[in-house]
């Protein structure tokens, strides 16, 4: 019979005490007779699942004074985010004043078709949302740009249809976290 | 071995052949799909309903029976001594209210002499007050946040007609339709009688039974379904809830009578033995079922909500942060996004998109806070009870 190195190293692994990485779990000693068990240092241990976290447990700021949880939770509760980029573009600016406000108005009044959202986005550095909040499209324009999609989809094979249809399905989903 | 294989190979042949000859070529279509994409379910605090699961309709035209039955009688009914065995009913609960319990007030009792049987309609009108009362205590207690849409939803969920129809079946109570006339010609006595529901089918059970072959006791009434359809189109929100509202002019059929049913119940166990024992007995058969209030929620615009929820709970405005992600440039990228008020972390998502990750997140920030729990849950009607959190409400997006 030829020794492999796989075999010298399990035997190795055997010998050596693992530290406790992950929890310990029930296993099958016969089946994982050739490790060696772990060794549970004494105490109380926390090791959650490695899953996503549930809403059923209450962040810690949502606690109200009067919980026993907030005053444990206290000096765990805080996370380093420097390296978590935002999703922000930047500090918000607060530069629009009234007058920019009536020219928005009087621009996408004066021709739709050219002044549209995006284009006041990109004249004035606004967010769409922000822009969508000034200017409103006319019913008129609305339904002509309803009817302009309605014949763009006519064009859209069944299986484009279909597969809109899912996406739309799925992102359903998205609103209930399910 | 050898035929076995040779009798598979022949079968194999046939079966291809047979389909070559019979098939023509599926054509996809996606006809069998909705036309209308679904939309995000919406939630509006104001379209407040209360679950429609009492009974308290208008009866009054329904003859009132005054006879009741009798407890030498009702001791004869071996589905009356089985029924109240197998519901583990106090001792102190006689038959004869069990069987006064399982008496409609539509249904057809009239005995050879001519009296009326005494119906549960009284009973369960108490009764399914004292359901209502108790079961939205111990939620309001449990979860002291949560929206009064979800909160009516959860209430109908252990409630509704339709529950506790569910119920009274899974409790095996067996039904008798017939009319006084139909009981006479088949010869049977009133204690052969007294151990079943007995009520008065209405045409659609009638007609349902007739067209499928099978009494569906599930299957909504006509009045029912177009009742549903029209809170369907009027609601603001669309939470697949049970909201069962009848005509009260139509009959009751079996959904209401096994309700009115476990109603009574409680009543009765509330009159003959106590207070106690019927909230006991609520907890142990209504409230023990499992219900998946995460899966109710659903919100339309949950970033802004979140934000909202933030400024008035006086906590810096949340923001959406990139935690993790992989393979953005793959055909499967995973993001993980956490929305955070500043260094506290609200909630966390990941999606295959940065947009489904961040949508996620405040999903999950906003079911963390509507459904904080409190770790003291005493109900008043408890000891040691000495007041419970009350929330300031949901927010106005």
């Amino acid at each position: 019979m030829i020794r492999h190195f796989s075999t010298s190293a399990r035997r190795l692994a055997a010998k050596t005490p693992r530290p406790i990485t992950p929890f310990p779990t029930k296993y099958s000693s016969p089946a994982s007779a050739y490790k060696n068990p772990y060794i549970i240092p004494p105490g109380v241990h926390h090791h959650p699942a490695p899953a996503a976290p549930s809403a059923i447990h209450t962040p810690y700021v949502f606690l109200p004074d009067s919980d026993p949880r907030k005053a444990l939770l206290a000096k765990s509760a805080s996370v380093d985010t420097t390296n978590m980029p935002t999703f922000r573009k930047g500090k918000a600016q607060y530069h629009i004043t009234e007058a920019d406000i009536k020219e928005m108005r009087r621009l996408h009044e004066s021709d739709p078709e050219v002044w549209t959202r995006a284009a006041l986005m990109e004249k004035f550095g606004v967010s769409g949302y922000f822009a969508g909040s000034i200017v409103q499209a006319s019913a008129q324009r609305v339904k002509s740009m309803n009817n302009e999609l309605a014949k763009i989809k006519t064009n859209w094979s069944q299986r484009r249809a279909d597969a809109r249809l899912e996406r739309e399905k799925r992102k359903a989903y998205w609103y209930n976290d399910a | 071995m050898i035929r076995t294989s040779r009798l598979l190979r022949v079968s194999r042949v046939a079966v291809s052949r047979s389909r070559l000859i019979t098939c023509a070529p599926r054509s996809f279509t996606s006809d069998h799909k909705p036309k209308t994409p679904p939309q995000a379910p919406t939630m509006d605090p104001t379209a407040l309903r209360y679950p429609n699961s009492d009974l308290s309709v208008n009866l009054r035209d329904v003859a009132k029976g005054d006879y009741l039955v009798p407890g030498d009688l009702a001791r004869q009914s071996p589905a009356l001594k089985t029924l109240h065995a197998r519901l583990g009913l106090p001792e102190a609960l006689p038959l004869s209210t069990l069987a006064q319990c399982l008496t409609c007030p539509e249904a057809d009792t009239v005995g050879e002499d001519g009296r009326k049987l005494a119906d549960n309609y009284g009973m369960s009108v108490f009764g399914g007050s004292l359901l209502k009362y108790h079961v939205t205590e111990k939620f309001v207690v449990q979860y002291p946040r949560l929206p009064l849409p979800i909160l009516n939803s959860l209430l109908d969920s252990h409630l509704s007609l339709r529950s506790l129809t569910r119920l009274a079946e899974s409790w095996g109570v067996e039904t008798d339709r017939r009319s006084a006339f139909e009981r006479h010609m088949s010869n049977d006595s009133l204690a052969n009688t007294l151990g079943y529901l007995r009520y008065k089918p209405v045409e659609d059970d009638v007609s349902n039974a007739s067209k499928d072959g099978v009494f569906d006791s599930y299957t909504p009434r006509s009045d029912v379904k177009k009742y549903n359809q029209k809170q369907k189109k009027n609601s603001q929100h669309n939470y697949d809830s049970q909201v069962y509202v009848f005509d009260s002019s139509a009959p009751e059929g079996y959904e209401r009578s096994a309700a009115r049913f476990v109603q009574a119940l409680v009543a009765a166990i509330h009159a003959h033995v106590s207070r106690d024992e019927a909230l006991k007995f609520i907890d142990n058969f209504i409230l023990s079922r499992a219900v998946d209030v995460e899966s109710l929620f659903s919100f339309n615009q949950p970033h802004k909500e979140i934000v909202r929820v933030c400024a008035r709970e006086g906590l810096e405005r949340p923001e959406a942060r990139l935690m993790a992600e992989t393979g953005r440039l793959s055909k499967a990228p995973v993001f993980v996004v956490g929305v955070f008020s500043g260094k506290h972390k609200l909630g966390e998502g990941q999606g295959a998109s940065l947009a489904e990750a961040k949508i996620r997140a405040s999903v999950n920030a906003l079911k963390g806070y509507y459904l904080y729990s409190p770790i003291e849950q005493t109900r008043p009607q408890e000891e040691g009870y000495n007041g419970t959190f009350i929330d300031k409400g949901p927010v106005v997006i």
